[in-house]
């Protein structure tokens, strides 16, 4: 240890040089890092290049670099846009319930599965909670849609043999958000719980064994101990979750949309979707995804400051 | 230590292993599998010997790869067409919005050698972002080919209407260049435009129940009383489940025959009322066709999901007898192989044709030719146009034609008196089971290759050897005959209007319809007026009143103008 203000010659090249023999000693380890560095550079980093269209008039045979500029039209174009509002208030709306219903669920899960004593039965709610992620969206609307449909739907058959009418309620508004949440966390909360159970197994059990020396009960162990060991894991995951608060999710939504429920539905990547693809509006619908790309790059350093300052955690 | 080395190498042979794998998954393997043999001998014109080329074909419909040959290169007909001009089509489809391709192929310059999209005009739509590729560089511009294959050379003149083909196919901002080649035209005479028989078809067990005649349902009242009894009648579809009294096929295609008290049939975007011309966005009936299907809708007779079906959700819909009414084609070729097997009764029968409020019966509009079709381009990148041209002018040639629709001489037909007939035997097989049809090749063809001809006029089937289906077809048609307007559309004369660029530019991102069928379902009729009134105003606020008077003055300066 090098006592503050003492400078040593040579010491930190001798450090750099400490950390790349420790890279070299685990070079194969750092391999592995290879085809996910590529993939990165290839698919994410290389295209990345395309977001100055926003800023052209894009043109098939001038490509991206030769396309004339601009300048901020199509951002402008996009502020005066008859449905910024919509768009802007439904995406803010969807992600706000997602982050307000969807957030906390894995949690409270991994804490359910973390009280299950009997490990075979634990396992297999694990098990059972993981799958539903690994079902694509276009599998879970189906399902939904078969299951809600006003003709051939569970729901509205058993409604028929009670005498009652069908509900259409895929094409409900006011049930829109709901089954938006619903089936996100149920496709999302058994994946999303792991990482708190690894987080949970981390926590030394010297702590519970002492609280319980004195007397401390199941709550006081969660809400004394358990929470707060979890709460850097919990502050990364929410900063994550709040720079995607823009991402509303477009699967789920542009699968589960239809003229009935588009008041409530159409979120920024719908409209850019139609924007840039349907209606060939390229350089347009690039400005609005950039905005929203901004907004998200804004809201990650800043919720990066604050959770550094307020709690110590934060990503950098 | 040896053992550490041991692990670093079988580290480093895994990661090479994982490499190697990932790589291998995002490289195609470049090369094309033997299409098989080729006629090296000289070509009929006797001048050059044609070398194997295997090309690659769009068809950007959505659905369109239902015409598809399974065995793509060796079905008998790609085989004969191989001998014939050398060329092997590797056959692509789409099953999303035909659009989306479009711009998808066009913004990442991957524009396959060949492409069929729909080409319906150059303002909207895939014939606009077809128009700004063209004028883009990324078509093959035509014109030097044109000569040295006359059977293009006719598709490009035959069979469309006079303004389409100055206005919209040889757009003045093409320069005199050509790069469409239109298909599915008619082949200059009235006889060859083919009727869509676009109707309502209701469920003969249904009416036959209810005691209602087909043709006396003909305005939007006594549909409306129709699916009243329908939806009271308790009629079940075959699986025992009640019907819906009204729907359509996938997105919604198409609630507008429900609507057809308030058609006008024109030929333009234009209409005259009481002795103004009017957008057709401004008209005043669409607040009674909004709160008409309101009414179907929420009064349970009109399939709530009809605006989100899938193809394949409206399919089993239809297949099932489950729609009691439906709005569109006849759609007879799922028909013929599923319900009408299974439960002959359940035949479908046209309602009306139904009357607009001036009286006129539905029917379908046409100028003498056709404006917009399906049409054919070339990649500007494509490495051997003249294969491909090849292609197309053979099957578009007497030969070409005989191949495309009955196949193989011998095998598949017979020629008497000029005449081609199917073998009874290939025909029985053909009729039974449809699929065998395209197995062998002979459905892809034609909707998407050939144009200005029509086989019912080139080669009548004989009244007796008419299938039941054709038949049938033919007694639609004969009731909703085709109305030909020989003008001028007035659309046309808008965009010599000097605002019109800044008012297709305030327009781009409105989308009239679908705000339209967002009103069906809102919360109260009042909101859904006001959806209707909002988008009527965007209309507005970008000028559609000022180029409406435009248009009416242009119009006045000549006669050959049409709304």
């Amino acid at each position: 240890m090098v006592p503050k203000g003492v400078v040593i010659p040579g010491f930190e090249q001798l450090k750099k040089n400490r950390k790349l023999n420790k890279i070299w000693n685990f070079r194969h380890i750092y391999l592995f890092l290879l085809p996910a560095i590529i993939w990165f550079l290839v698919f994410a980093y290389y295209p990345m290049y395309g977001i100055i269209i926003a800023f052209k008039d894009f043109k098939f045979n001038l490509g991206i670099l030769g396309s004339p500029w601009e300048g901020f039209k199509y951002f402008e174009q996009f502020l005066n846009d008859s449905s910024f509002y919509d768009v802007l208030r439904n995406t803010l709306s969807i992600s706000a319930l997602k982050l307000i219903f969807g957030f906390p669920a894995p949690l409270i899960l991994a804490l359910m599965l973390n009280a299950v004593m009997h490990k075979k039965m634990k396992r297999v709610f694990q098990t059972i909670s993981y799958l539903p992620h690994f079902v694509s969206w276009v599998v879970v609307v189906t399902l939904l849609q078969k299951i809600l449909s006003p003709n051939v739907g569970l729901i509205n058959d058993i409604r028929y043999q009670m005498g009652l009418d069908p509900i259409f309620f895929m094409g409900k508004p006011e049930l829109f958000y709901p089954l938006v949440i619903i089936s996100d966390i149920w496709k999302g909360i058994g994946w999303g719980s792991i990482i708190y159970l690894a987080a949970l197994t981390n926590i030394d059990p010297h702590l519970y064994e002492a609280a319980e020396i004195d007397g401390a009960g199941r709550w006081s162990k969660l809400f004394k101990i358990t929470l707060p060991c979890l709460i850097p894991t919990i502050g990364i995951l929410l900063i994550f979750s709040l720079s995607g608060i823009l991402n509303a999710g477009f699967d789920q939504i542009w699968l589960m949309q239809s003229p009935a429920t588009l008041s409530v539905s159409e979120i920024l990547d719908t409209y850019v979707l139609k924007t840039g693809l349907q209606q060939g509006q390229l350089a347009y619908s690039t400005a609005i995804g950039l905005f929203k790309s901004a907004i998200s790059l804004l809201l990650i350093v800043a919720v990066n400051h604050i959770s550094k300052r307020v709690s110590d955690v934060s990503l950098w | 230590m040896r053992k550490n080395r041991r692990r670093g190498v079988f580290g480093m042979t895994l990661i090479a292993l994982l490499l190697l794998v990932t790589m291998t998954a995002c490289m195609g393997s470049g090369k094309e599998e033997n299409a098989g043999t080729v006629d090296t001998d000289p070509n009929e014109s006797g001048t050059e010997e044609m070398k194997p080329v295997t090309l690659t074909f769009l068809s950007a419909w959505n659905g369109g790869g239902a015409s598809f040959p399974q065995d793509q290169k060796n079905n008998p007909v790609a085989q004969k067409i191989r001998e014939k001009t050398g060329v092997t089509l590797n056959l692509e489809s789409i099953t999303t919005s035909e659009v989306e391709k479009l711009n998808t192929i066009f913004a990442s310059g991957t524009v396959p050698d060949i492409v069929n999209a729909p080409f319906w005009s150059t303002t909207g739509g895939e014939g606009q972002v077809i128009k700004k590729a063209a004028m883009e560089g990324q078509l093959l511009d035509l014109t030097p080919y044109l000569d040295k294959y006359p059977n293009i050379k006719r598709l490009v003149t035959t069979g469309i209407a006079k303004d389409f083909a100055e206005f919209d196919l040889n757009s003045p901002e093409f320069e005199g260049k050509a790069y469409l080649i239109p298909t599915e035209t008619p082949d200059g005479t009235p006889e060859s435009i083919h009727n869509w028989n676009y109707g309502l078809f209701a469920r003969g067990d249904i009416l036959k129940a209810l005691n209602v005649k087909a043709e006396d349902i003909d305005t939007q009242e006594e549909l409306y009383d129709l699916l009243v009894k329908i939806k009271n009648g308790g009629f079940k579809d075959i699986g025992g489940k009640p019907v819906i009294p009204a729907g359509t096929m996938w997105n919604g295609w198409d609630y507008g025959q429900f609507l057809a008290g308030w058609t006008d049939y024109t030929i333009s975007d234009f209409r005259e009322v009481d002795g103004k011309l009017i957008h057709w966005t401004q008209s005043k009936d669409h607040e009674a066709r909004l709160l008409y299907m309101r009414k179907l809708l929420t009064e349970g007779l009109f399939d709530l999901e009809a605006f989100n079906n899938t193809s394949t959700t409206a399919n089993e819909k239809l297949t099932t007898g489950k729609l009691a009414v439906f709005g569109a084609q006849p759609m007879l070729a799922d028909l013929q192989k599923t319900l009408y097997k299974t439960n002959p009764e359940m035949q479908y029968e046209l309602l009306g044709p139904m009357k607009n409020k001036s009286g006129d019966i539905r029917t379908q509009v046409e100028k003498p030719g056709r404006s917009g079709f399906p049409a054919l381009f070339l990649s500007a990148d494509i490495k051997d146009p003249d294969a491909a041209l090849r292609y197309i002018d053979y099957v578009n040639s007497e030969e070409g034609r005989l191949l495309a629709y009955f196949g193989i001489e011998g095998t598949h037909y017979t020629m008497e008196n000029g005449l081609p007939q199917w073998n009874p035997d290939v025909k029985k097989q053909f009729d039974e089971n449809p699929d065998l049809k395209r197995d062998a090749g002979l459905n892809y063809l034609p909707g998407r290759f050939i144009g200005a001809f029509s086989s019912e006029v080139t080669w009548p089937t004989p009244e007796d050897q008419k299938t039941e289906w054709q038949k049938l077809e033919e007694s639609f048609s004969a009731k909703m005959p085709i109305k030909i307007i020989d003008k001028v559309s007035a659309s046309y004369l808008a965009r010599d209007w000097p605002q019109y660029q800044g008012f297709r530019d305030k327009t781009s991102s409105l989308n009239f319809d679908e705000e339209f069928k967002k009103a069906f379902f809102a919360a109260s009729d009042e909101e859904a007026l006001n959806i209707l009134h909002s988008v009527q105003e965007k209309f507005r606020a970008a000028g559609v009143e000022e180029m409406s008077e435009f248009v009416a003055q242009k119009a006045a300066e000549r006669d050959d103008v049409g709304f």
